[in-house]
C-alpha cells in the first residue's frame, strides 16, 4: 500500500443545541503519494468538514463518531491534541481557501514564514531568514528581499497566495491539504495559482488534496478525483477516466452542468 | 513613528491649553466663593478686604485679570498661592512626582493584572477559570476605586494592621534624597529598605486606582481575543503546529491589543481624575490631595495651575496611548 493518507468509513456531525445533523456518512478516501487528489462536490457537500477533520481543526461543536485517519501508520482520530500536533502538524500543510484573512494581519511576512522554519525545521534566525528568501523566490515573488519586511496588507490577493503556498510548501510536508485555493481570487491569478501549485508538486513530490466545486479547475491540475455527495464519497476514479466515463448518475449529472455552464459561458 | 504626526499632534497642544485655562478662569470666578474671605482674620474692617482684593488683583474685570495672569504664565510664573503664600510652580513641582509615581504604578498592574486575567479567560474559556475572570472583572467594574481604598484601610490597616494607612512615607525615616521621584531614585540608589516602605505605603492606593481600570482591560481585551482566535489567521497558526499559549500571545494578543489600547486611552483619563479622591483617603501628598485643599480655601492660583497641570498629563498621556496605538497597528502607522 503506497498511501499517505487513508481516510476510512468516516463519520462526522455537528451538534446544535442537542439537535445532531450528520455531515460524513461513511467516507473512504485515499491519498497515493506523489499525487493531486481532486475532492469534488456541491456547497454543504461537506468538503471542507473533511478537511478540516484531517487537519485536525474541527470546530468543538463537530465530533467524528466513528472512522479513521490513517497517517504515517497512525490513527488520527481520538489522538490527543499535543500528540497529534508532534506527529501531524509538520507533514500535514495546507493552502487556505482565502488568502486576505489567513496571514496575521500585524506581523511581517518574513517573521510569520520563518517561525514555521524555526520550529520545524530547527533553524536558527539567520539561516530561517535565507530559507524564507529562498521559498519566496520559489514562488516566483519578485523583489523577496522588500516582501519579507512588509505586512500582509501592503501585499496583492495573488501575492498572499504565492506567500501562504511557499508555507505549504517550506517544510517539505508528505501531504498539503489545498482547500478551494483559488476561489478569492480572479480569474487570471486563479490560473497563476494552479500553475504554480502543479509545477511545485512534480518538484517535491508531495500529495496534495485539491478541494474544488469546479471541475474545470479540478480536470486542469489532478490526477486521481473523489466525487462527494450528500456526506459520501460517490465515485472515485482517475482524472482521465472519470470526465470521459463517469459512472454515478452524480456525476453524470455534474459533468453535464458543467458543460453546459461552459457552452454559456464561452457563447457571452 | 512619523515625525510630523508628533508634530502635528504637538502643536495641537497649545490650543487646548490654552482653552482650558479660559474655562477654568471664568468657571472660578462665577462659582459662589470668595477668596478674601477665607484669608481675613475675624474682625477685619471693609477696608482691610478691599485693600486684600486690589493686592491680588480681584478688583479688576476678568479680562483683564486673565490677561495679566496669561502674561505672566508665558514667562512661567503661575503666582502665589493665597492660601500657602508660597510659588505655585514650585508647590506643584514638589508635589507632582508623588502623583506621577502613584498613577504610573496604578496602571502597570491594572495593565498586568487585566491581560493576564483577559488570557486566561480566553486560553479556558467555557471552563470554571473564564467564570472566576467574568465574576472577578463584573465585582470591579461595578465596585468605585475610592469605596475599595475604604475597604483596603479597614481591611489591612485596622482589622489585619499589615500595611500603613496614610502618607507616602514613614515620617521617622529620615530621608536624603534629592528629587521628589522617591520610588525610582531609591531603586536607583540601591537603598531598597527605603524603598519597600514606599511601595508598603503605595500598595493599597495603587490597587484601589488599578482595580476599575483593570476590569475594563480585561473585559475588552477578553471580547477581542474571543474574536481574533476565530480569524483565519489563528486557524493557519494551528495547523502549521504551533502551542496554544504562543498562539494566543504571539499570533492573537498583539491584534486583540488594538482595539484595547484606544480604550485604555480614555481610561487612563479616569485614573488620573481617580488620583484625587485615592490621594485624599490615604492622606497620599500628591496633586490630587493638594487640589481639594485648594479648592476648599477658593486658592485660585493654586486652582488654576493645577489645572493646568492636570490637562498637561491627560494630553501626555493620551499621546503616548495614540502612539503606542500607532506601534501596534502597521496599517495605521505610515499615514
Amino acid at each position: 500500500m503506497n498511501a499517505v493518507l487513508d481516510v476510512q468509513n468516516l463519520y462526522l456531525g455537528v451538534s446544535q443545541k442537542r439537535h445532531y445533523s450528520p455531515i460524513l456518512n461513511g467516507v473512504n478516501l485515499e491519498i497515493q503519494r506523489s499525487q493531486i487528489h481532486g475532492l469534488v462536490g456541491e456547497s454543504g457537500a461537506g468538503k471542507s468538514m473533511l478537511a478540516k477533520a484531517i487537519l485536525g481543526i474541527l470546530p468543538s461543536s463537530t465530533t467524528i463518531d466513528k472512522g479513521y485517519i490513517h497517517f504515517k501508520g497512525n490513527d488520527l482520530v481520538g489522538m490527543p491534541r499535543y500528540e497529534r500536533r508532534q506527529l501531524a502538524s509538520r507533514h500535514i500543510a495546507m493552502i487556505p481557501q482565502d488568502p486576505m484573512t489567513s496571514l496575521n494581519p500585524v506581523r511581517r511576512v518574513g517573521n510569520q514564514l520563518g517561525d514555521v522554519l524555526r520550529l520545524h525545521m530547527k533553524l536558527n534566525r539567520t539561516l530561517a531568514q535565507e530559507r524564507v528568501l529562498e521559498l519566496l523566490n520559489d514562488v516566483q515573488i519578485r523583489d523577496p528581499k522588500r516582501v519579507v519586511h512588509q505586512y500582509p496588507f501592503e501585499l496583492s490577493g495573488g501575492m498572499r497566495q504565492r506567500v501562504l503556498i511557499a508555507m505549504a510548501f517550506s517544510c517539505k510536508p508528505e501531504l498539503i491539504i489545498a482547500d478551494e485555493p483559488t476561489t478569492a481570487l480572479d480569474v487570471t491569478v486563479q490560473r497563476q495559482i494552479l500553475q504554480l501549485i502543479k509545477q511545485l508538486q512534480s518538484e517535491t513530490g508531495t500529495s496534495v488534496l485539491f478541494i474544488s466545486h469546479d471541475l474545470g479547475v479540478i480536470a486542469k491540475i489532478c490526477d486521481h478525483v473523489s466525487i462527494l455527495h450528500t456526506g459520501n464519497v460517490v465515485e472515485m476514479q482517475s482524472a482521465v477516466n472519470l470526465f470521459q466515463n463517469p459512472r454515478h448518475e452524480y456525476t453524470q449529472n455534474l459533468l453535464e452542468i458543467t458543460s453546459h455552464y461552459y457552452r454559456f459561458e464561452n457563447t457571452d | 513613528m512619523s515625525f510630523p504626526f508628533l508634530l502635528r499632534r504637538l502643536v495641537l497642544v497649545i490650543p487646548t491649553l490654552i482653552g482650558v485655562s479660559i474655562i477654568v478662569f471664568v468657571l472660578l470666578r462665577v462659582v459662589p466663593g470668595d477668596p478674601i474671605m477665607m484669608m481675613i482674620p475675624p474682625g477685619a474692617t471693609e477696608d482691610d478686604i478691599d485693600h486684600l482684593r486690589q493686592l491680588y488683583g480681584l478688583d479688576k474685570p476678568i479680562l483683564e485679570q486673565y490677561l495679566v495672569w496669561f502674561s505672566e504664565v508665558l514667562k512661567g510664573d503661575f503666582g502665589t498661592s493665597i492660601s500657602l503664600r508660597q510659588d505655585v510652580v514650585e508647590l506643584i513641582l514638589s508635589r507632582l512626582p508623588a502623583t506621577i509615581e502613584l498613577a504610573v504604578a496604578a496602571m502597570f498592574i491594572s495593565v498586568i493584572l487585566g491581560t493576564s486575567l483577559a488570557l486566561i479567560g480566553t486560553f479556558w474559556s467555557n471552563q470554571w477559570p473564564e467564570t472566576i475572570v467574568d465574576g472577578f472583572t463584573g465585582l470591579n467594574q461595578a465596585i468605585p476605586d475610592f469605596l475599595w481604598g475604604l475597604i483596603f484601610i479597614l481591611a489591612f490597616g485596622v482589622l489585619w494592621p499589615l500595611l500603613p494607612v496614610s502618607g507616602r512615607i514613614d515620617p521617622r525615616i529620615n530621608l536624603d534624597l534629592v528629587s521628589q521621584f522617591y520610588i525610582v531614585e531609591s531603586l536607583i540608589r540601591g537603598e531598597f529598605s527605603v524603598f519597600l516602605t514606599l511601595i508598603k505605603h503605595m500598595i493599597m492606593p495603587a490597587i484601589a486606582l488599578a482595580l476599575p481600570l483593570t476590569a475594563v482591560i480585561a473585559r475588552s481585551l477578553k471580547a477581542s481575543l474571543r474574536e481574533t482566535m476565530t480569524q483565519d489567521y489563528i486557524r493557519m497558526a494551528q495547523v502549521k503546529g504551533f502551542g496554544p499559549w504562543r498562539i494566543l500571545i504571539v499570533e492573537a494578543l498583539r491584534n486583540a491589543m488594538i482595539p484595547t489600547v484606544a480604550l485604555s486611552g480614555v481610561q487612563f483619563n479616569f485614573l488620573l481624575g481617580g488620583t484625587v479622591l485615592i490621594e485624599r483617603i490615604f492622606s497620599y501628598p500628591g496633586i490630587g490631595n493638594m487640589s481639594i485643599g485648594a479648592v476648599i480655601d477658593r486658592d485660585l492660583p493654586l486652582i488654576q495651575g493645577l489645572i493646568i497641570t492636570f490637562a498637561i498629563l491627560f494630553i501626555v498621556t493620551n499621546l503616548v496611548i495614540d502612539m503606542s496605538y500607532r506601534t501596534l497597528n502597521p496599517r495605521v502607522r505610515n499615514e
